[in-house]
């Protein structure tokens, strides 16, 4: 036996600060490099979007920001009162888009509806049906989407793909849930918003932590061991963690590679995009108008 | 006697040469204005880090007359650049260039090209293989040229603090990560404890200039330092923001410094290389000269 203290799973610590500095110079990096001046980001009036939303208008100010809500007809009232909210704080432009008459079409397609299966189809379209308005709105506003997916739910896969997975950038993608609201309470925003049960509010009464099956700073306590410190699932039970929580995380974030990935290609000529044919994504003649 | 030198902490353009000679002499100015002796620019302050593909757009050779020219635009100072060095065969390396006046005084190849985690530059660059000084004038004498990663290894540093440099210059493209610890970065942390180290146990002056701004997901964050022979900082730059970082080096120091701590001329050079020898020959499963001792007596 050894007699060292046994070791404990820390949540991972950022300094605020600090972090807010790099991904605002992050995101004025990458206008720079586009040629852009302009975001639009999709404001759920949840922490993910509203951390972002504060931090692109430090980045760029708040008249080069367009914020839309883009509520479906069973969203929470309050998710629509926590997005005028952020708007109200940052002085942003906003847009309000209902979705329902857009979606219902696709909805009257899916015949499992009150399944879990029909639930996951539902809140898929929906997802990328706020991807193609956001989309949509960026060209109009001339700017880029900004992505608000965080490091727990792209380890855990828990998004749409090409929904709410989509963007130019990912200002947040390598902040973990924990670490966000630590920095959304020093960037300010509102405390109702940093302190609600997070969700997707995909269908009423949906929250992520039912859905993922344990709470975020348990999920990110066991993806920190497991992705950041490369830990066995021996060493995360020797250390407190519970066996059956971090072998369901280990197995979810494998199955869900696929989602972090561009598309594998089938190699067969000798310089093929993404294998070998290598190069930054912005370079020079990639800006607009170079 | 006072040794001024400005480390340029700046933020290129990826892939833009013509853009970033025109950055640099911008800086070179300023550095001239400032009464600087040596200006150090950051890794591939020419080009840009994340190249992938573009290193053979972007390379040149080291006696390029855009180096010279840019060079002479501040006589007698000496100039340290980052930049991708085609050699006359068309090996790619990412190297430091030594200039004053416009004529080439070093060229340092970058030896150990971090290819694991987050970096790749062994699949777009070619090693260096020659670990020396250069020339510097007085009244530092010689000076060692490194890249970023070199440092990570203290064989390089140690190395040129024997073959006769009072400075030691590495330039850098450091990405900030690893947030957490009291200093905010990680990352940077390590760098600090090195750079300490290195000028305590090499009796050495350290010049450090890392690079600024951001490319792709990366965000470089600067915090240049210039450090006596015994540790002292003397000038240290600010992070994420473009800065000429200007302070001086007292020769006398230097001097004072390696007789009261003698680390260098102490140095068991002879024992080192015999002991090497001998490291080397038993991981490569080779007979040692001790195996032949033994088979003939």
């Amino acid at each position: 036996m050894s007699d060292r203290a046994p070791e404990t799973p820390p949540l991972p610590v950022i300094d605020p600060g600090q972090t807010a500095e790099v991904i605002i110079g992050f995101i004025r990096g990458q206008l720079a490099q586009t040629g852009f001046e302009r975001l639009v980001i999709g404001l759920s009036g949840g922490v993910d979007s509203s951390t972002v939303a504060f931090l692109a208008a430090r980045a760029v100010g708040p008249d080069n920001l367009l914020g839309i809500r883009m509520p479906y007809r069973t969203s929470s009232p309050s998710s629509e009162t926590d997005a005028l909210a952020v708007v109200g704080e940052l002085g942003c432009r906003t847009e309000l888009i209902d979705i329902s008459p857009m979606v219902d079409p696709m909805l009257a397609l899916i015949d499992e509806a009150d399944t879990l299966a029909g639930h996951v189809r539902r809140g898929n379209v929906m997802a990328r049906q706020r991807m193609i308005v956001l989309y949509d709105r960026s060209a109009a506003f001339d700017a880029l989407v900004v992505g608000t997916s965080n490091k727990t739910e792209a380890l855990l896969g828990y998004g749409t793909l090409y929904g709410d997975m989509a963007g130019a950038i990912a200002p947040i993608g390598d902040l973990y849930k924990s670490q966000l609201r630590a920095l959304a309470g020093h960037l300010g925003v509102p405390p109702q918003i940093v302190d609600k049960p997070p969700s997707a509010d995909l269908w009423p009464g949906q929250t992520d932590e039912a859905e993922l099956g344990a709470g975020y700073d348990d999920l990110d306590r066991v993806l920190f061991a497991v992705v950041d410190r490369r830990w066995s699932v021996e060493r995360c039970v020797a250390a407190g963690l519970d066996r059956g929580l971090v072998e369901a995380v280990a197995r979810r974030v494998a199955r869900n590679e696929f989602k972090r990935q561009l598309p594998p290609t089938a190699k067969l000529s000798l310089r093929t995009p993404s294998i070998d044919h290598l190069y930054p994504r912005r370079r020079p003649g990639s800006r607009r108008g170079s | 006697m006072e040794y001024r030198i400005g480390l340029a902490q700046v933020a290129p353009r990826l892939g833009e040469v013509d853009a970033n000679l025109e950055l640099l002499a911008g800086w070179l100015r300023r550095a001239a204005a400032e009464g600087v002796a040596l200006t150090v620019f950051p890794e591939l302050a020419l080009t840009g880090y994340l190249l992938s593909d573009l290193v053979p757009d972007v390379a040149l050779s080291a006696d390029d007359p855009r180096l010279a020219e840019l060079s002479r635009m501040v006589p007698g100072m000496a100039v340290v650049i980052g930049l991708i060095e085609e050699s006359d065969d068309h090996r790619f390396f990412n190297s430091a260039v030594l200039l004053r006046d416009g004529e080439v005084i070093g060229v340092h190849r970058k030896v150990y090209l971090p290819t694991y985690g987050m970096f790749d530059e062994g699949r777009f660059t070619r090693p260096g293989d020659r670990i020396r000084t250069h020339p510097l004038g007085e009244p530092l004498g010689r000076v060692g040229l490194s890249v970023c990663e070199d440092f990570w290894h203290p064989s390089l540093p140690m190395l040129q603090a024997q073959d006769g440099a009072g400075l030691l210059v590495n330039i850098a493209a450091g990405p900030a990560r690893a947030p957490g610890s009291p200093s905010g970065m990680a990352a940077i942390a390590g760098w600090h404890r090195m750079q300490d180290t290195y000028a305590l146990l090499g009796t050495v002056a350290i010049a450090f200039c890392n690079r600024v701004g951001n490319e792709e997901g990366l965000t470089f964050w600067g915090g240049s330092r210039l450090l006596a022979a015994n540790g002292a900082m003397l000038a240290e730059g600010p992070l994420y923001e473009e800065a000429l970082v200007v302070g001086s080096v007292e020769a006398d120091d230097l001097r004072i410094q390696r007789y009261q701590l003698p680390l260098l001329a102490d140095e068991r050079l002879e024992v080192v290389r015999r002991e090497l020898d001998r490291v080397i020959a038993e991981r490569a499963g080779l007979p040692t000269a001790a195996d032949d001792a033994e088979a003939g007596g």
